[in-house]
């Protein structure tokens, strides 16, 4: 699409916001309209809907989704009680697909001057939060690190292998814009080239440009392992935190702090106390109030 | 037609009543009297009390009776003249721990509506004084700014007990909250922070920020009760306003230095019973818990190998977990053996499994009976040791993060004691609730005030004209049951009492108090004992109850022994004569002159003084051993120092709260029940006991029943049932037919029981809305039998027929054994000779299950041995006829070289013992010393001493 097509095309489909927000300004439940996806950052076409999310005053919805429809064109506006609004975005972790969708959208409408303030301040990605989204993205990492090695090594299937490294592609991506201080987005790998190229190219150009070997393979995989541990003194942060007090963490006390299901911060731990970060141990535990037999449950320990 | 003045009972047949037809005056006090087992509490409970309930239940829809148990019909034909019908028993509440006497009898729910209402707060920083506002007068005194004025919503940040500031800043973050304030200085959550953990630091938190404008105000509404509810009911806001504003912006609003507002406050905000309230750390129950070391053993004379300890703290099942490679590591690291057993390890190697290794690694080795290597084998680990560690997962299960069913109440109730919550110090509100008084005082301030002090505090108090009427209004229903709880004789109480801790007769009277503020007419109150546990100084303060009662126009029944009680009614009734089949016939029915005339009556002959129980010619000589308390002070004890005489009849005594229990059950007992078996049980806070070893064992007589199985019954639990069997099984028909001991048990499936009703003799039917129905089985006919077991027949009697023997009966048929006639004749001369053999135990009242005891102990006394029997009131539903045969029992086992202790306020057993200790002078606080020592001359001779006082009117 050529730029004028585009400009007229965006121009159509800011009128159909306009047109909407015309209709709202005199309702004083709305306090503020805002825009994300392609219409707020990228390039839209004919396909295209708007995502909008329209900050209303605090009161029970029964229903909080509506698709309305402007000029033909489909506008899928989510409904937000301005305190749930507002705690949801201080409570969204920087790097989070909650952080990045208004990170990169656009107040269109507001009657409350304070919600721009807001939106400046979720654009910015603390320390913690950094380190906190790479530990969820390294924990995915580690799973498909494994796969991979799985694939090639157990399964004998190098092309599904192959596949696990696009996989890693994605979200190295999307680790290096989060230590950039970037929210993640679908663009994530282009706009990580940018950024590293070398540290997306083996799993990204190189994997998407021929069958790879076994060897190429495993020297890949490899790689994944050497990202892996050039991030981990970032990673290991939140997980120290949460265990300094030196006690033994078990999986089930691990996943309902990091709101995650157990086995997906296993393999992450797991692979912590290989590198020796923390310890694994476990813990004697009963499974029912009236279970007489013990078991074992996998948990950690962090000894400075 | 002429209003009926009476309730008219006709053809009673209750359990023992013989057919009995009488008439009980209305708006009257009538005492129903008469030797226990006579009758006097089917006549009043099941069939008065049955009747007026179940009549009164009818009248409701079936959609609520299928919600309800249903009464079933008493045996009577019919009853006319009743009431609305309320029992107050002796039942002691229930166990919860959130139970407190302002919870049972509703005084909570107004202090907390009171502190609602005219509670005041202070500026968390300087105390200045602040009244409340609500989220409307708040968002509308800030809108009143001229518009674009950018105002911030604040909160005060208090640091968690127990928890660093990590924990506190995630839980925010959880919430939705980022951004703070740290001595001023902005703080985001979601950036690296370090926060010293010894200090403390001024946090505010940023709730929202509005940009004024006219229609600002219905949000900003909106937005405070909002952040409230997400701060877990918070009732403290800041407002503060960017760039400034004139002072006089927070006149009457807030702290005019720093800017803080109360919220408006709602009664839950002051219950515990409430989440977001209640402290953080016991969870409202102002009680937190801790691990006791000595529980996680659970067979001391085991080796840690063969399962010494509790299975969640060493499973020794488990043989290649990270526990058994540490346990196997410590043994070899600190050179002991896992298979000596526990008691001989040395004290160093049970604090080093308690406690830990201090920080000390530990090389973890293989232990060779393990099959697979551990990863965790060659690595160095630190063990904190098992207290520690259990206690890290008690704050886990408080935090609701627990991972592991392992750690559920059972849990708790098995291995760890309660203390006083460190964080609330059992005050059991979270301490922003405690910042909030009245007339200068927290709600647990007044909660922990005796009732008359609080008294005086409330009605001292005034209030500014706005809220006024509300408050006063609201003191006045306080005020109004408070004083009719002091004056039921309640006064040491306070309301932050738990329920758990008083006593039957106390919740008895709890409960009087309660119906007299209802000020209902017209009601029917029938009451079991109510002068149990009281002092003879303050069962007036129960007479004039029951007649404040009966004035407002109800007609009370009252089953009672106390003569006090007896000579205030306006009738009696006596039932009897004998107990058990002997009775169940009126035997006098008047006034307290006609029962006195009555040649046939007990009661009357003991009113008139016609029959008495004699005081002792002489009193037993103090031996030289005996039993000492040093230092005790559980509950409201002052350090008391006592010595017990041993092998003496010992009487303790002393008003209501005094701290007889306290001293008594709560640490003598315990204490010497943990020397003697190492029971898992905690004694009441004291110094020493010395002299344990003088006794042989510790035995309590209680009220407890005897079995909650129904198939459990007096023969079984005195144990002469197994010899009955025994006999059965041994006649030749028996033993032709192949039949074993066991087949003559009512528990074992197979034998000769009935096994349509499973040994019942009766099949209950659930009817839905209506009373469930007991059908006589079909099958046995109620024998509990099957026919091919009651052919067999002992000298012409089967198995059944002899369960329906009375123990006097069986006494007799039974003569030739010498077993069975020297237990059976003891509980004759208990006065159970009335008592079915097969009577089950879940029918068996406090007072009889404990003399069962009291018989099962007599039946078994051994030459040579000494044992120390403690019994608390044992004269509970004792007729005076049958407290001359308790005495009797009671010395018998002295005689017989053992000591008995008991705690009683009748002083016809209080004059017969050896030795006196009586406590006081006064309940509660007040209470707590031994007044007086000594043979009941020379307490009579003590001038401080209640009981010495009315010892003189008896000795």
């Amino acid at each position: 699409m050529d730029e004028k097509s585009q400009e007229i095309l965006k121009a159509r489909y800011m009128a159909a916001v306009e047109s909407f927000i015309g209709k709202v300004r005199d309702d004083p439940n709305v306090i503020a309209v805002i825009i994300s996806g392609s219409l707020a950052y990228d390039v839209v076409w004919e396909k295209s809907d708007i995502d909008m999310t329209v900050i209303v005053r605090d009161q029970p919805l029964k229903t909080d989704s509506y698709c309305i429809v402007e000029d033909g064109i489909v506008i899928n506006a989510y409904l937000l009680p301005r305190s749930s609004f507002k705690r949801g975005m201080e409570g969204n972790i920087g790097g989070s697909f909650g952080q990045s969708y208004f990170a990169k959208g656009k107040i269109v409408y507001t009657t409350d001057e304070s919600l721009h303030d807001y939106f400046e301040d979720i654009k910015k990605i603390g320390s913690d939060d950094i380190a906190l989204s790479l530990f969820y993205n390294a924990c995915t990492l580690v799973f498909i690190y494994e796969k991979a090695q799985k694939w090639l090594t157990a399964r004998k299937d190098p092309l599904y292998s192959q596949y696990f490294l696009l996989k890693a592609a994605e979200v190295i991506a999307n680790m290096e814009l989060c230590k950039a201080g970037e929210p993640a987005s679908r663009e994530s790998i282009q706009k990580a080239l940018k950024i590293n190229s070398q540290a997306i190219a083996p799993f990204y150009k190189d994997a998407m440009s021929h069958h790879l070997s076994e060897k190429e393979l495993t020297e890949a995989i490899k790689k994944i392992d050497s990202y892996l541990e050039q991030c981990i003194d970032v990673v290991k942060k939140p997980v120290i935190e949460f265990m300094e007090e030196q006690e033994i963490k078990t999986t089930t006390l691990i996943a309902k702090h990091f709101h995650a299901e157990g086995h997906y911060v296993v393999e992450m731990f797991d692979y912590l106390a290989d590198k020796g970060v923390i310890e694994k141990v476990s813990q004697t535990i009963r499974i029912t109030p009236k279970s007489k037999p013990a078991v074992e449950e996998i948990g950690y320990l962090y000894i400075p | 037609m002429a209003v009926r003045t009476t309730i008219e009972i006709s053809g009673a047949k209750q359990n023992n009543l013989k057919n009995v037809s009488l008439e009980i005056p209305r708006d009257k006090l009538t005492v129903i009297t008469g030797v226990s087992g006579s009758g006097k509490s089917s006549l009043a409970f099941d069939v008065i009390y049955g009747e007026g309930q179940r009549r009164f239940l009818d009248s409701i829809s079936t959609f609520a009776k299928s919600r309800i148990s249903q009464v079933k019909k008493a045996r009577v034909d019919y009853v006319r003249g009743l009431s609305p019908v309320i029992a107050i028993e002796q039942k002691k509440s229930n166990n919860n721990p959130r139970s407190t006497v302002g919870t049972v009898t509703d005084i909570n729910d107004y202090l907390r509506l009171l502190f609602a209402t005219a509670g005041t707060g202070k500026c968390p920083e300087c105390g200045h004084q602040l009244k409340q506002l609500s989220a409307a007068q708040i968002a509308e005194h800030a809108s009143a700014l001229p518009t674009g004025t950018v105002i911030e919503l604040r909160a005060p940040v208090y640091k968690v007990f127990g928890e660093d500031y990590n924990y506190v800043f995630h839980k925010l973050r959880e919430k939705g909250f980022k951004n703070l304030l740290v001595d001023g200085a902005p703080f985001s959550l979601s950036e690296k922070r370090e926060l010293d953990e010894t200090k403390s630091y001024k946090m505010e938190l940023i709730i929202d920020r509005f940009t004024l404008r006219n229609d600002t105000y219905i949000q900003l509404t909106k937005s405070i009760e909002a952040a409230m509810i997400a701060l877990d009911e918070d009732i403290m806001v800041k407002v503060e306003v960017v760039g400034g504003v004139d002072a006089s912006f927070y006149d009457n609003f807030a702290c005019p230095e720093h800017h803080y507002t109360l919220c408006e406050m709602q009664p839950f905000h002051f219950s515990f019973n409430s989440p977001a309230s209640a402290c953080h750390t016991c969870l409202g129950v102002g009680m937190s818990y801790v691990v006791e070391p000595r529980f996680l053993v659970v067979a001391p004379g085991k080796s840690i190998n063969q399962g010494a300890l509790k299975n969640t703290v060493f499973s020794t099942s488990s043989k290649d977990s990270y526990r058994t490679v540490m346990m196997y590591s410590l043994s070899q690291q600190y050179k002991f053996s896992l298979d000596t057993p526990f008691n001989d390890l040395p004290k160093e190697i049970h604090e080093l499994l308690f406690y830990g290794t201090k920080g000390e690694p530990v090389k973890m080795l293989q232990p060779p009976f393990s099959q697979k290597r551990n990863w965790i084998i060659g690595r160095d680990r630190p063990f904190w040791g098992f207290v520690n560690e259990l206690e890290a997962w008690y704050k886990n299960y408080i935090r609701k993060t627990s991972t592991t069913e392992a750690f559920e109440p059972n849990f708790i109730n098995e291995c760890m004691i309660e203390k006083i919550c460190p964080e609330c110090n059992g005050a059991r509100l979270k301490t922003q609730r405690l910042q909030i008084t009245v007339g200068g005082k927290n709600i647990d301030q007044l909660s922990r005030m005796q009732l008359p002090e609080l008294l005086d505090f409330l009605t001292s108090l005034s209030f500014e004209a706005d809220i006024r009427e509300v408050a006063d209004s609201i003191i006045r229903e306080i005020s109004t049951r408070t004083k009719l709880l002091i004056d039921i004789g309640l006064h040491y109480i306070n309301l932050g009492r738990r329920s758990d801790s008083i006593s039957g007769g106390e919740m008895q009277r709890i409960k009087m108090s309660t119906q007299i503020s209802s000020e209902l007419m017209g009601m029917l109150y029938v009451m079991d004992e109510p002068s149990i546990g009281l002092h003879p100084r303050d069962s007036n303060r129960v007479i004039d109850t029951m007649k404040k009662l009966r004035d407002l126009g109800n007609t009370v029944i009252v089953v009672e022994h106390d003569i006090d009680t007896i000579r205030s009614a306006d009738h009696i009734v006596e039932i009897g004569p004998g107990p058990g089949v002997h009775g169940g016939n009126i035997v006098a029915s008047g006034s307290l002159e006609d029962i006195m005339k009555e040649p046939a009556s007990v009661t009357g002959r003991y009113l008139s003084g016609a029959a008495k129980i004699p005081v002792p010619k002489k009193r037993r000589d103090l031996g030289d051993t005996f039993l000492s308390i040093q230092g005790a002070r559980e509950n409201n004890l002052k350090n008391v120092d006592l010595d017990i005489p041993l092998g003496v009849f010992i009487c303790v005594t002393g008003v209501s709260g005094s701290g007889k229990s306290s001293l008594i059950n709560e640490i003598l007992y315990k204490q010497l029940k943990v020397n003697k078996t190492g029971a898992r049980i905690v004694a009441g806070e004291h110094d020493f006991l010395f002299g344990a070893e003088l006794i042989n064992n510790i035995i309590n007589i209680d009220q407890a029943p005897i079995g909650r199985n129904s198939k459990s019954n007096p023969a079984t639990y005195i144990g002469i049932y197994d010899k009955i069997r025994e006999l059965f099984a041994m006649q030749p028909e028996a033993i032709a037919r192949g039949y074993r001991e066991i087949d003559f048990s009512l528990t074992h499936a197979n034998g000769t029981r009935c096994e349509h009703c499973s040994g019942d003799g009766i099949i209950v039917t659930s009817l839905q809305f209506m009373a469930d129905i007991e059908t006589i089985c079909p099958v046995c006919k109620g024998m509990r039998f099957s026919d091919e077991g009651l052919e067999i027949k002992y000298r012409g009697k089967n198995i059944s027929e002899v369960l329906d023997m009375t123990v006097e009966e069986a006494a007799d048929f039974f003569s030739d054994s010498r077993y069975l006639k020297h237990k059976l004749g003891i509980m004759n001369e208990l006065g159970l000779g009335y008592m079915c053999l097969g009577q089950s135990s879940t029918t068996l009242s406090g007072g009889e299950a404990q003399r069962v005891k009291l018989a099962y102990e007599l039946s078994k006394i051994k030459k040579g041995a000494r044992n120390l029997y403690i019994l608390d009131e044992p004269t509970t539903g004792l007729h005076l006829s049958d407290i001359q045969k308790l005495i009797d029992c009671l010395n018998r086992l002295v005689e017989n070289g053992h000591s008995v202790l008991v705690i009683e306020h009748h002083l016809d057993v209080i004059k017969s013992a050896d030795y006196i200790i009586d406590m006081g002078p006064e309940g509660g606080n007040l209470g707590g010393y031994v007044v007086a020592e000594g043979t009941p001359e020379q307490v009579a001779g003590i001038e401080a001493s209640y009981t010495g006082k009315f010892l003189r009117t008896v000795l």
